[in-house]
């Protein structure tokens, strides 16, 4: 029979911290880069042209079209409550407290989705057309468009890091992929605050 | 434990990469399967260098049509291509030469070369390398498909338009995601020691450059999305098909045009030290110099350029034009004196590294006199000039990698006599091929337009700039001749280190080196001496 011996317990030191590259973590942040810039340059371009319309004393906004900013303002509201439920996701399993961690993923992965309904449906009820002379029709569509399958691509992120740590991957000595999935979801709710700014607040 | 998997700032000094040859990654399998599934970081590499090459012939056959064109400037819209056909020539050309050869063969030999530089055995995520590749590869050829079907900018198939438009967005992201493999190797997976101060200067490159070209490509993304919504549903509110090319002119002009480059110095950087037979001098002022050329050729502000073309002339871009030769100069001083402290023997590799360098510096003075507003360069041929020197310096460094890299990429030698020919005839034809277009700018010649006011002199140095895009074309063959002579003798042993070179990549197994300088296996030399 084996006796375990006191040293066993209290001398041993602690177990080495897992090799962590953080791969996943750099890789995230430049494509998140790349994604800034997209709409940076979009964003840029509605600015300008915008500017010139108005300079020439023309309506940048076509009158048939309504922004109603309520439903963008709870999506606006939405985005942020969902980051501080993946900052709670992080902290759980930081804590190693499973449960919580995969309910807050889930919340988070759900507002998201929810967020991806409301701008959605918000489509059928402003009014805008591609078939707009002054390109504020397609302009809106691509760079609202483009945000929604950033957000989607957001919430396999998070769905996908929920289930890395539903089979163990991500603990409390390794949280890399849940901070990754935070950066990603960081940019696209910036990139929607800038959105909401200047589309549908300043128009 | 993978070396790979250690953290870059762990405590322990001593490399200890990891002993499959494999690094870690399943075996592969051989034939068409193993080709097409393959994580390897070399395979993708090369897969990279050889289908970019190709595409080398494309762009360089068009150009050289279009410069047989040119000879008679008054006839340039009518003749040979057609007037149908010229905008979409020039257009393919350019295109070709950028998007699918320039960029994706650093990208191949980043993916090649870089892993090894920082002593890990594997890319950072080579399943998205591999992808990166394929859609590269599928992107690129359906690119040169839309414009054989009329398409592409200026096409008269709008389907074409369409098609081009989204093919080159696969490409665009293709792009990005090769670029952001190797940042992140080069950030996450350097052996202890090796701090971002002691990292080869090629790894460095290629770290800058890949930042500045995903952050380019992001933008170029966007836009190439805008154009695609706004034709698919005919509306042409950003232009017609003719105007496509004026979106996407940003990324040939400078600054942007620099960023091509930008992995040119790192080669040279790499280069000049073990053929020098000598330490990198000054080896903080070349990671500064790289980082400085970097930032300065990100071009992304001036993509909207066509629509304020006094932007050309604006304080701002005029000093980004004189600026980008500062950081150029320092690092060419790094290299003389590096040359100087030495004992320079002339092997191919050096002659490479030295002529890309001087095209490289002239293709940023070219690009200072072209942003002097007296001189009207902006819109004549100088364009051409600036993009076809600093082109032909990443041509120059690309080949040259191939020749100094060549047990990681080709596992056989190239002939040497063969290849020196090859640095002088490249060298040659690029000069011949930019240095006319700047005089032909200052005497008025339009870039790539109807042009009818032809000056005299003009169509003798279309002419010569003609000889110069031949010259090249023969310095490509020649180097595919190298190639095949080289593939077709016997593979000569466990060639791992020819040169003697300084850094990781010349050892298969870096264990017990000690990463205490940017010349690790100098150091090690030096210490068993």
């Amino acid at each position: 029979m084996a006796v375990a011996l006191a040293s066993d317990a209290i001398g041993a030191p602690p177990p080495a911290p897992p090799a962590r590259p953080r791969a996943l973590l750099v890789g995230t942040t430049f494509a998140c880069a790349g994604f800034a810039m997209a709409f940076a340059g979009l964003l840029g371009l509605y600015a300008e042209l915008r500017a010139s319309v108005v300079r020439d004393g023309g309506t940048w906004i076509p009158e048939e079209v309504e922004i109603d900013l309520t439903p963008f303002n709870v999506a606006l509201a939405g985005l942020i409550i969902s980051i501080v439920i993946l900052h709670w996701a992080l902290y759980a399993v930081g804590n190693d407290d499973r449960p919580r961690a995969y309910l807050a993923l889930g919340l988070t992965a759900l507002l998201g989705a929810s967020y991806i309904n409301s701008i959605a449906f918000s489509y059928t009820q402003m009014g805008f057309t591609v078939n707009d002379p002054t390109g504020v029709g397609i302009l809106v569509y691509v760079i609202t468009g483009m945000h929604l399958a950033m957000a989607g691509a957001g919430v396999i992120f998070i769905a996908l890091m929920a289930f890395r740590t539903l089979g163990g991957q991500y603990s409390a000595r390794d949280r890399e992929g849940i901070v990754a999935a935070l950066i990603y979801w960081y940019v696209t709710v910036a990139v929607y605050a800038v959105i909401w700014f200047t589309i549908f607040v300043t128009k | 434990m993978a070396m790979t998997e250690t953290r870059p700032d762990a405590e322990t000094e001593t490399a200890t990469p990891d002993p499959s040859p494999t690094g870690g990654l399943p075996r592969p399998t051989g034939g068409l399967a193993g080709l097409l599934g393959t994580g390897r970081h070399r395979s993708i590499g090369r897969l990279w260098v050889g289908t970019s090459l190709v595409f080398l012939v494309v762009s360089g056959g068009i150009g050289a049509a279009l410069g047989a064109e040119r000879i008679k400037p008054e006839t340039y819209n009518n003749a040979g291509l057609g007037k149908d056909t010229l905008g979409q020539a020039l257009s393919l050309h350019g295109v070709a030469g950028v998007f699918l050869f320039a960029l994706p063969i650093l990208i191949g030999l980043g993916t090649i070369v870089v892993p090894r530089q920082v002593g890990a055995h594997t890319i950072a995520f080579p399943r998205a390398a591999a992808a990166a590749y394929w859609a590269y590869l599928i992107g690129g050829s359906i690119v040169v498909v839309s414009y054989l079907i009329n398409g592409g900018p200026d096409g008269g198939s709008q389907n074409g338009v369409d098609l081009f438009l989204a093919s080159l967005a696969m490409v665009v992201v293709a792009l990005m995601l090769g670029s952001i493999c190797i940042a992140t190797t080069v950030l996450t997976f350097r052996v202890p020691g090796m701090t971002l101060a002691r990292v080869p200067l090629f790894a460095w490159s290629m770290l800058v450059a890949t930042t500045i070209w995903v952050v380019s490509l992001g933008l170029l993304f966007g836009i190439l999305v805008l154009l695609y919504v706004d034709h698919r549903h005919r509306m042409f509110v950003f232009g017609p098909n003719v105007q496509i090319d004026e979106w996407l002119r940003w990324t040939v002009t400078q600054p942007q045009v620099y960023a091509f480059a930008i992995p040119v110095l790192g080669f040279v950087g790499d280069v000049v030290p073990v053929f020098g037979r000598t330490r990198a001098r000054l080896y903080g002022v070349q990671l500064a110099a790289i980082g400085a050329f970097a930032a300065l050729s990100f071009g992304a502000w001036t993509f909207l350029q066509f629509r304020h073309p006094q932007m050309t002339q604006q304080a701002l871009y005029v000093a980004a034009g004189f600026a980008v030769l500062l950081p150029l100069l320092a690092f060419t001083g790094a290299v003389v004196e590096t040359l100087r402290g030495g004992r320079p023997r002339l092997s191919s590799p050096l002659l490479f590294a030295i002529s890309a360098l001087l095209m490289l510096l002239a293709g940023a003075a070219a690009g200072a006199l072209r942003v002097v507003e007296p001189f009207h360069l902006v819109g004549s041929t100088a364009d051409s000039s600036v993009i076809h020197y600093v082109l032909g310096a990443t041509a120059i460094a690309a080949v040259g990698a191939i020749h100094y890299w060549w047990p990681h990429v080709l596992t056989r030698p190239l002939q040497e006599g063969l290849a020196r020919l090859t640095a002088l005839v490249l060298l040659l034809g690029v000069i011949l091929l930019s240095l006319p277009d700047i005089v032909s700018g200052l005497l008025d010649q339009p870039e790539g337009s109807l042009y009818t006011d032809v000056r005299d002199g003009v169509a003798a140095l279309n002419g010569a700039s003609f000889a110069g895009g031949l010259l090249v074309l023969l310095a490509v063959l020649l180097f595919v001749l190298n190639l095949a002579v080289s593939m077709a003798r016997d593979a000569e042993g466990d060639a791992v280190d020819p040169w003697s070179g300084h850094t990781l990549e010349w050892v298969t197994d870096a264990t017990g080196i000690t990463v205490s300088s940017p010349s690790p296996l100098l150091d090690r030399d030096e210490g068993e001496a």
